[in-house]
This record gives C-alpha cells, sequence and structure tokens, in this order.
C-alpha cells in the first residue's frame, strides 16, 4: 500500500465516479463518500480559511465537527467542511479577510 | 416547515454508548430516534467507510473492538430504530431538541433524553499550532480510518495518553513515515495504564493489538518529549522537538529540529458536554479536571428526563461507553413508563461499575501535565476562533482578574464558533501555569444556544417552536 501513488490509499477505480467540484473557482476532482475537507486536502490545498482578525491560514484541525476551522461558503451556505460530502458541481468558497499586511 | 418527530427515547450520538442505549431503550419496548452529526452512524471509533468507496477494505487491520463495533450496528440496522444522520443538535430542553441539518431545522419530541455525545482531543498550545497541517490526532485517525486517505509523507505524532497508538498504527498502515513518536508523559505512566488495562479482559486485548502493530512498526515512542513548535509559512514544513521534565515543563537542553508536513497532536480527550451544560445538567469536574454530568447509579443527570452515557460522563473507552449506554437506555425506557426488569438492571448496573473503575486507572495513569501549558509563547493563540494570544490574556488577567467570564469579554477568548471547546481548558491551563491561579476556583462556564453555530434563520425557528 505504501508504494500507491497520490494520497488516496488503494486504486481510485474503487472510489467510484469522479466527481467535479469548485474551490474559489478552481476545479477540484473528488469521489462520492469523500468530505469536502478531505477532498481538498488530497488535492494539496491546506489552507481552508483565513482567520478572523490576523488573516492567517487555518485548515482542518480536529477533521470531526468540533473546532469550525473549516468552516467554508458550500453553494452559499457556511458548513463544516469535515462534515460535508462532496456533490458533483458543488462551489465551495473559503472565507475570511485577506492577510493583515506584516502579519 | 420544520421537521417534528416524537419518540420516547431520543439519543444523541451514534457512537458505542449511544448505539447500545438505542438498542436497550428499544428492546425495552420504547420508540427510539438516534441523532448524529456523522454521515454514517458509529462515532469515533467504529468509523465506516462511505458505502460510495465500495469493499476497498480498511486500510489499518481491525482492532477487536471493530467487531463489537460492527454487532452493534448491524443490531441496530435489524431493530428498526431509525438514525438521523447528519444532523447537529443545537437547542435541547427537557422533553424536546432541535436540530440543523442542510439548513434546515427539525425537532424531536421525547419524554426522554440520553446524551451519548462522545469527546475529542485536548489540545495544549504552541508556537505554531495553528498552521495548517497541524491536527488533532483524531483527525489523522479519521482521514486515515474513515477517508482512504494518506495525510502526509512525514509525521511527527505528540502528546499523551494510550490513544496515540491507534493513531501511529494508523499512520503507519497508510504509508505515513512517522519521523517521531512523543509521549510527554514519563515511561512510568506507561507502566500504570498497562497495570489498568490488566484489570480489563477486553482492554487487554485492544492493547495487545496496538502494541504488536507498534512493536512490529519498529517506532521508537520517546517519553519524555513533545513538540515544542510547529513552523512554516501557510503550512507546516518543519517542528522544533524536546524533552519535557515529569509535570510537562519544557526543558530547553535537547530541542531539535525535524522536517514534516503532518504534525498529529493530543493530549488526552475531553467530553463534548455542551449539550449537559445547556440543559443545565449539574456538572462535576472529572478525575482529569474536565467538566462531566454528574449521573446517578443509573446514568440519570441532576435534570428529571435526561440521561448521559459514554465518553461524556468522562473519559473511558469503548467497553465503559457500551456499558453505559446500555445502562442508560434500559433507564431512559422506564422513565417513558416501560417496564425493565429489576434483574436486568442489576447486571447493567453491575457491568457498568466494574468498567467504570477500570477506566478510571487508566486516566489516572495519564493525568494532564500542567508544565505542557509554558510550551505557548507570549505570540501564541491561546483561542483559535478569535486569534487571542497568550500575552493578550496575561494583559486582561493583570487588569481585570483571572475569572474566565471576565477575561471571555475582554479578550473574547471562548466567543468564536467552537465556544470554547477547544479553548477552554486551554485558558485553565494557562492561568494556572502562567500566574498560578487554582483551576478549581472556576464554574463550570454555561452554554449558549445554539451549542454550535447555526444560521440566525434556524435558530429563530427553533426557539419558536419549541416556545
Ligand atoms: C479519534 C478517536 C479515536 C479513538 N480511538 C479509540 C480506541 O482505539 N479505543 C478506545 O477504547 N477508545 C478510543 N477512543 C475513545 C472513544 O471516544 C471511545 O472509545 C468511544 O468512541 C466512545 O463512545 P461514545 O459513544 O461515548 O462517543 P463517540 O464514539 O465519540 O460518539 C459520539 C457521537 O456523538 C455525536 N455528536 C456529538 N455532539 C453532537 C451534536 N450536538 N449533534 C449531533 N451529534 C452529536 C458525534 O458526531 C459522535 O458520532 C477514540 C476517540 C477518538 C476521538
Ligand atoms: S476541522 Fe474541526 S470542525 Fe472541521
Amino acid at each position: 500500500m505504501a508504494e500507491a501513488p497520490g494520497p488516496r490509499l488503494r486504486p481510485e477505480s474503487a472510489r467510484g465516479p469522479r466527481v467535479r467540484l469548485t474551490c474559489d473557482g478552481v476545479p477540484v476532482e473528488a469521489h462520492p463518500g469523500e468530505t469536502v475537507a478531505m477532498a481538498l486536502w488530497a488535492a494539496d490545498r491546506r489552507t481552508l480559511r483565513r482567520s478572523t482578525r490576523l488573516g492567517a491560514p487555518r485548515g482542518v484541525f480536529c477533521n470531526m465537527g468540533i473546532c469550525f476551522e473549516c468552516l467554508v461558503r458550500i453553494d452559499g451556505h457556511a458548513t463544516r467542511a469535515c462534515l460535508a460530502e462532496v456533490r458533483d458541481g458543488m462551489r465551495v468558497e473559503t472565507i475570511g479577510p485577506a492577510p493583515e499586511a506584516g502579519a | 416547515m420544520t421537521r417534528t418527530h416524537a419518540a420516547d427515547v431520543a439519543v444523541i450520538g451514534a457512537g458505542p454508548a449511544g448505539l447500545a442505549a438505542a438498542l436497550a431503550a428499544r428492546q425495552a419496548g420504547a420508540v427510539v430516534t438516534i441523532l448524529d452529526e456523522g454521515a454514517r452512524p458509529g462515532g469515533q471509533i467504529f468509523r465506516q467507510l462511505p458505502a460510495a468507496f465500495g469493499t476497498i477494505g480498511q486500510p489499518a487491520a481491525d482492532a477487536p473492538s471493530h467487531a463489537l463495533g460492527h454487532a452493534l450496528l448491524h443490531d441496530v440496522e435489524a431493530s428498526g430504530v431509525p438514525v438521523l444522520a447528519r444532523v447537529t443538535v443545537f437547542e435541547a430542553r427537557p422533553g424536546a431538541l432541535a436540530y440543523e441539518r442542510d439548513g434546515e431545522v427539525g425537532v424531536v419530541r421525547a419524554k426522554a433524553i440520553v446524551l451519548a455525545t462522545g469527546a475529542y482531543d485536548r489540545s495544549v498550545p504552541f508556537p505554531g499550532w495553528t498552521l495548517p497541517g497541524v491536527v488533532t490526532a483524531g483527525a489523522a485517525q479519521v482521514m486515515v480510518r474513515g477517508q482512504m486517505l494518506r495525510p502526509g509523507t512525514r509525521a511527527v505524532v505528540a502528546g499523551t495518553g494510550p490513544l496515540l497508538l491507534p493513531t501511529l498504527t494508523a499512520l503507519q498502515a497508510a504509508g505515513v513515515r512517522v519521523v517521531a513518536a512523543l509521549e510527554a508523559a514519563p515511561r512510568t505512566a506507561l507502566l500504570r495504564g498497562v497495570g489498568a488495562l490488566l484489570r480489563s479482559r477486553a482492554k487487554r486485548r485492544e492493547a495487545w493489538h496496538y502494541a504488536r502493530a507498534f512493536l512490529r512498526s519498529g517506532l521508537r515512542l520517546r517519553h519524555g518529549w513533545t513538540v515544542f513548535a510547529a513552523h512554516g509559512a501557510d503550512r507546516v514544513a518543519a517542528v522544533t522537538i524536546g524533552r519535557v521534565d515529569r509535570t510537562g515543563r519544557p526543558r530547553r537542553d535537547h530541542e531539535q529540529r525535524l522536517e514534516a508536513d503532518l504534525v498529529c497532536v493530543g493530549f488526552g480527550l475531553e467530553p463534548s458536554n455542551e449539550l449537559a451544560r445547556r440543559l443545565r445538567c449539574t456538572m462535576l469536574r472529572g478525575p482529569d479536571g474536565s467538566w462531566v454530568p454528574q449521573v446517578d447509579a443509573r446514568m440519570a443527570t441532576s435534570v428529571a428526563g435526561v440521561f448521559a452515557a459514554g465518553e461524556v460522563v468522562g473519559i473511558g473507552g469503548v467497553d465503559t461507553a457500551r456499558a453505559e449506554g446500555h445502562l442508560a437506555g434500559l433507564a431512559a425506557a422506564a422513565h417513558a413508563g416501560w417496564t425493565v426488569a429489576p434483574e436486568r438492571f442489576a447486571q447493567a448496573e453491575a457491568e457498568r461499575v466494574r468498567e467504570r473503575a477500570v477506566s478510571r486507572t487508566l486516566l489516572a495513569a495519564f493525568p494532564v501535565l500542567p508544565g505542557l501549558y509554558e510550551l505557548a509563547a507570549p505570540d501564541t493563540l491561546v483561542c483559535r476562533c478569535e486569534d487571542v494570544r497568550l500575552r493578550e490574556v496575561r494583559e486582561a488577567a493583570a487588569l481585570f482578574g483571572p475569572e474566565l467570564r471576565t477575561l471571555k469579554m475582554a479578550t473574547r477568548a471562548g466567543m468564536g464558533p467552537c465556544q470554547g471547546r477547544i479553548c477552554a481548558s486551554i485558558l485553565e491551563g494557562v492561568l494556572a501555569s502562567r500566574l498560578g491561579v487554582d483551576p478549581h476556583r472556576h464554574a463550570c462556564p454555561a452554554a449558549q444556544v445554539p451549542v454550535k453555530p447555526v444560521a440566525a434563520r434556524c435558530l429563530l425557528e427553533a426557539l419558536r417552536e419549541l416556545g
């Protein structure tokens, strides 16, 4: 298993059909059953939002709905990316201020 | 339109405690509904892969407890008890609760409520802990066991307690190179923990399973070490690790820098107690200092019709959760008017007492090391949601005194979407280690509605419906 390329373990073909979502307009491929957070993680995207006051990068922390660090807007609704599963055509947008100068 | 359901017993949480509670209540005759935020029942330990993944198999060999989980899940399915999945319960009153699902509100009216909301990793702040790529030990387990991902290439795992082992074995099975496995507690804690494990056959088997996987892995657990800092611009690229003394206080004499793209941290578990607090259950400090609802010999909280079981009444592991869930389910059914034979109660009570005793010993072996709260630097964030630095908390404490409520108002620490789930214990920890404030002077923080954030529209609708 350690030899398998890419972050998805075992053949990707076993995961069912591909779905496509976009994150801030960038297309991301995923598989049904994956959470939005993990589809983005597998696509090597770690930052899911910018923090309220400092605009610092934040991403998945607890991965189980506790911390709200993965809060994104999915088709317009603020949602925890670690609990939401991907759907074809889903629109994910990240939330938060631009980085503070010098922060 | 608000969706409303009626039941004798509503069970919040579909982990081993909730599943066992639902089954016991159903078998006693009660009409039961289970609610859980997750996509599938199972809770933290019996994590099921998404059905869409097909039969690709689990990456890590199943622990003995997982067979128990499959049996529970199967029995619940066969019992016909509905599991409302992907629902977040954000308000509860005796007799009723409200949940949100995809922006819609639902209300469940039930004669009895069982809180089986589980637990999550306790965090200790250190410089860089908010960088993407620094995740909880639980998060890493979900990545591997729940989503079949290899979460990184070079990982550092740090924390304390028996849950580091399943995290390490999951990462190894996924092909992640663990460059350091760091247990903050001294080796003697491990020996005391083993002593506790030997008293329970199920735990012995479980521990042996992980110990064997760990020994085969060739990894070495470094006792008395932890992560001092995570470094990187917008994601973790390296860490500094170092030694801590017996109280967890960092010793700066052995620091090492390692490259890593994944850092997994877990300093024990904390109970998900927000609904118990919201229901105004009498709360007590457990042996590890966390706030848990007080329960009687049959898992009844101080609020009539509200029961609690599993990790939410004290960290205890899967067997305790199942035993307590079973007992709480019987008690909830009895409260709803169903007859439960006294000998069934007696048996369930005895089993619960036995399991809790083992957990208590295990918990006592890995106390929260107070010195670890000295890892944070003045600029380190202690509240992630509101970006509050340690320095700001100290300044506010100097001005207004060390009361948690005052500090919250002054700094906004604990006012963000996690509502103190991550930072409440951190604030207590840093106040104690930095300012010598006795944690026991703090009262249990009240929980506001919604206990997990929902759209204002959903909140209003629920409050209207619940009256
Ligand atoms: C990542 C992780 C790994 C663990 N591994 C082990 C292990 O290997 N061995 C062991 O003995 N123990 C392990 N534990 C401890 C473990 O928590 C228990 O053994 C067991 O899962 C506890 O069962 P429970 O039913 O009390 O809680 P859980 O299994 O945690 O279930 C609680 C459920 O409640 C739901 N919930 C909580 N709040 C709400 C809400 N407001 N609305 C809706 N649903 C809600 C959650 O989604 C969750 O599914 C682990 C814990 C964690 C966090
Ligand atoms: S990562 Fe914590 S809520 Fe999603």
